[in-house]
Formats: structure tokens, sequence, C-alpha cells
């Protein structure tokens, strides 16, 4: 029997406190980590939730899928490399560069949630902070289209709200206010003060009224604006909701943030899910200058047509290499649909709808659980993994180098 | 008493549930999944109108497509409104046009919801089939 410290990867959150006994390489005890982490960390280590390595259904070797992925798309005339958003940094790099070398397309699922709000962060627009300034410094957390207890359960107690030092079980709460704006009620909701309830769709209302651009009033947008006004720190945890509502445009964030900018310092972290999003769209952009949907067909281009959903609803891709994401599950049914004419390759670590929709299939390690590896946090900061047990599996990276190695 | 209606309109708001996801890292696309992501949440107005109880099943109809599942009552809702786990089932009736709104709609969804004595939708009518080389 032994004992390892572990990262969790089975949310954004990464905690870094996991402390995993295992006994004959399987898990028996799993400390601190929350249902999720838990179940994610036990799914690699359950048979009947990998895939099997497959080409058109029939079970073969590693060796011979990766020959076969080479074929499809070194005969693809529109390739398009999608995922990679739970991806280590290195395999994110190998995924760039492959797509360069194929003169392909590479999105991930940053250009249909957090993107446009990456791109405005990584470009100076909106201000952000780390998670540890949160802690102690900020008086106002403000969760805005956010449910961490269903997204990221540990998210109040490791990284926000109880982990303010001043925080005790026995019934001292820390002094900041804890804010949620929600369509709906949610655990959240009842344990914020106000929890601030608006209709689906009138965030962008909201804030258009507490920036003055508005026509009319909204109830909630004069109260809100009282409490970011009178606070000295505010922290935005923007959710999937609030990036849905404002259709992916971060523009009313970025005005908001530039009203307060002189009485209260406000900073914006994403509730991104994935464990690292924010590390694909880094390197993107160093790369590329764009956060997502870049095309290397003719030198580097970057835009909506290279982005993953209008590929797939215009049917231009003709080979789809899905790395570490589920889009089959993620995405309207009538969309995905329009692949039924490509050729899909996907490397996973886990069954999904994804593996059960792809030509061809290659199961591979689970980052954080059979291979190490570097990521970043949702608020950009760098995160090493740690290796619970090597699997049976080859990691992300080995497959994506051999495909550089062979096309 | 009074008439049941056969359909009305709601606007579905989908949000993520750790039920579902835990059913999905724990089994994959099975039962669980089934039971914990084949819901939709509707006002006991709604309900009332609908002159149905928890668990009966209903189906929602949206422009993208259709699904059957069970109906639960929420006093939290208003009329009009329901609320439904994000799933493969949300996701059927999603729809992505760009020219109306530049992201797939996933989170709000306008559906019509009926009565039905169909059975709930199973998972494997859900996924996409595509013909594997």
């Amino acid at each position: 029997m032994r004992s390892r410290s572990l990262v969790c990867t089975g949310c954004g959150c990464l905690c870094d406190d996991i402390q995993v006994q295992t006994n004959d390489s399987r898990p028996i005890l799993i400390e601190n980590a929350c249902a999720k982490g838990a179940a994610h960390i036990q799914a690699s280590f359950n048979p009947e939730r990998r895939p099997h390595c497959t080409i058109g259904g029939r079970q073969c070797g590693p060796g011979e899928a990766v020959a076969e992925a080479r074929r499809l798309l070194g005969n693809s005339r529109n390739p398009l490399i999608f995922g990679l958003d739970s991806s280590t940094l290195s395999a994110q790099s190998l995924a760039i560069a492959l797509a360069r070398k194929l003169g392909g397309s590479i999105d991930s699922a940053a250009s249909f949630s957090y993107g446009p709000l990456l791109a405005a962060m990584l470009g100076g627009d909106l201000p952000a902070c780390s998670l540890a300034e949160v802690k102690d410094r900020a008086d106002l957390l403000l969760y805005w289209g956010a449910d961490p207890p269903n997204t990221h359960p540990r998210h109040l107690s490791l990284h926000s709200y109880y982990a303010y030092s001043e925080y005790n079980p026995a019934g001292w709460y820390p002094r900041v206010t804890l804010v949620c704006v929600e369509v709906r009620r949610t655990e959240l909701s009842s344990m914020s003060k106000p929890a601030i309830r608006i209709k689906p769709g009138e965030d962008r209302a909201v804030i258009e009224a507490i920036t003055g651009e508005a026509q009319s009033q909204v109830g909630a947008a004069q109260g809100l604006a009282e409490l970011i006004r009178k606070s000295h720190f505010c922290v935005l945890f923007c959710g999937l909701g609030l990036m849905h509502s404002l259709g992916g445009d971060p523009g009313p964030l970025v005005r908001m943030a530039r009203l307060f900018a002189g009485s209260t310092r406000m900073a914006v972290i994403p509730m991104i899910s994935e464990v690292n999003m924010m590390g694909f769209c880094r390197l993107l952009h160093q790369t590329a200058g764009q956060v997502s949907s870049v095309g290397f067909k003719d030198g580097t281009a970057a835009g909506r047509e290279h982005s993953f959903l209008e590929q797939v609803r215009r049917r231009s891709a003709d080979c789809v290499l899905i790395v570490g994401s589920d889009p089959f599950a993620a995405l309207p049914q009538s969309v995905m649909e329009n692949l039924g004419d490509a050729k899909i390759v996907c490397l996973s670590p886990l069954a999904t709808a994804s593996t059960m929709a792809a030509d061809v299939v290659i199961p591979t390690a689970l980052p954080g659980v059979e291979c190490g590896g570097s990521v970043l946090r949702m608020d950009g900061v760098e995160v090493a993994l740690a290796e619970l047990e090597k699997g049976a599996y080859p990691t992300e990276e080995a497959v994506l180098s051999r495909l550089l190695e062979i096309l | 008493m009074e008439q049941a209606v056969h359909a009305i309109d709601v606007n579905l708001v989908t949000c993520e549930s750790i039920y579902v996801s835990l059913a999905a890292l724990r089994e994959g696309l099975g039962q669980a999944y089934r039971d914990r992501a084949a819901v939709v949440h509707l006002s006991p107005a709604d309900m009332k109108r609908l002159q149905i109880r928890d668990g009966d099943r209903v189906e929602l109809t949206a422009a993208s497509g259709s699904v059957v599942v069970a109906a639960e009552a929420d006093g939290d809702l208003e009329e009009g409104a329901g609320r439904m786990p994000l799933s493969l089932y949300s996701n059927r009736l999603a729809e992505y046009r760009p020219s109306r709104w530049p992201l797939p709609a996933l989170r709000l969804i306008q559906s019509t919801v009926s009565p039905t004595g169909k059975g709930v939708t199973p998972v494997e009518d859900l996924l996409v089939r595509r013909t594997v080389a």
C-alpha cells in the first residue's frame, strides 16, 4: 500500500490537496476530493469506462490505429483538430504543430464558451487576478451565471468564500460579501446575500443599466452597482450562463470594469470547467495571435470560418482529430449530424459519445492520474500534475508526437 | 375541474447537474445517466394545466427535435418556464443558427411540452449515428 499526493483533474479547480492510497495499483482511499473528483479518478481504473482501441469498430493495437489515423489525416483536404481543453501544455503544443504541418485548422471548446472573454483578458481589456489574491483580500465575491456546487464543487472551499482565514466551521464567517446573479434558485443563491434573480437572457440589459447604456432601468442593476461601488476589491466569477446570455461578447463586461476602475479594484476569473482551456488559449494566442479558431492552410489565419462549429455546420472539414474532448455530447445533435461523411479520429481517456461516433479510437492516459504534465488553471497559474499510476495507455503527447513524425 | 390543455410553450433553462456528471463518470451513458438527465422541471401551474403529476412523461418538441422525459414540479418556477439538466436530452432540442445567435442555444431553449404515453427516449436514440470507415 502506498500514498500519493495528487492534483485532481476532475474540473477546473485543480484541487492540489488530494491524497490517494493505492493497493496493487488501485485506489482504495481518496481523501479531500469531492464526489466529482473521486469519480473522475476512479473512472480511469474502471475498465468499462475506458474505450477500446478501434478502427471502424474493430479492435486493434495502438500502432495500427495510429497508422490509420495518419492515413486519414494525410489524405484529408481540410483537416481539423478539435479539443485539447483537458490536455497538458506539451500535448497542446504538439497539436498546434500538427495542425500547422497538416495545413489544417485547430479549435477548442473556447470558441463557443470563454474564448472571447479570455481574448479580452489576454489583450488587457479585462483585469484579472489569481485565486491566491482572492483569499482574504477581495471583499466582494460576485458569481454571475455560475453554479459552482454543480460545476466546481470545491471552488468556494478551496479558492474563495470558505478559504478565507476568518472562516471557521463553528460559525465564524469571513467579512466578505457573497453575491450571485442567477436566473434560478441554486445552492449558491441560498447562501448569497444578496442573491440577485434576473430573467433568462436579461444579463446584458442588467450590465447596460449599470453602465448607463440602457434606455430603461432594470431592477437588479442599481443595487448591484452600489455593491460594486462600495467594495474595495470585487472579483467577478464569470460562468457559462453569463457568457451564453451575452452571446460570447465580453464587451459589456469590459465597459462595466472600466466604469468601476476609478473607485474599485475589479478582476474577472472565468469559471472554466476544463482543466486547461486557459493553457490552450494562451498557447494559441502566442502562436497565432488568436485564442481559438485558427487555420494554417495558407499561412496563419483566424476567424469564424476556422471554428469547429462553422466547419461542421458547413460540412467543410473532411477529417476531424478530436483530442480529449466530447463534442458529440456537448453540442447540439442537429449540428453534429453534419459530420456524417467526415472521417473522425478520437484520442480519449474515457469512453464517450465521441468515441462511439469515431472511425478510429485511440485510448490515451488520463492526465493527472496516469501521466503528469503542466496545465494553466482558470486564473492563469501554472499547475504541475502528478502521476498516480502509469497505465497501459499511451499519453496524448506520445500519439501526437508519433503523428507529427510520420505525417 | 379545469380543462386540460394538450400542449404548452415553455422557455427551458438548462443547467449543469453534478448528478448527471457523476452518472456519466461512473457508468457512462447508462441507466443512471438516463434517470438523471431525462427530466424536465415545470411550474406547478403548468403541471396542473397539463393535468400531469410528478414522474409522468412529457414530450418536449423544439425546432431541432423532440425527446420524451419525465416531468417534475418545481415551485420555484413561474408559468411558462422550465428547467432541465444540460445533457444529450437537452442537446437534442438545442439548435445552432448563427444568423440568429452566435453561439449554440444550449442554455435557453423554446420548447412545446405535451403529455405522452410514450416511454422515455433511450440514450441510444440520442447518439449521432455514423457509418464508420
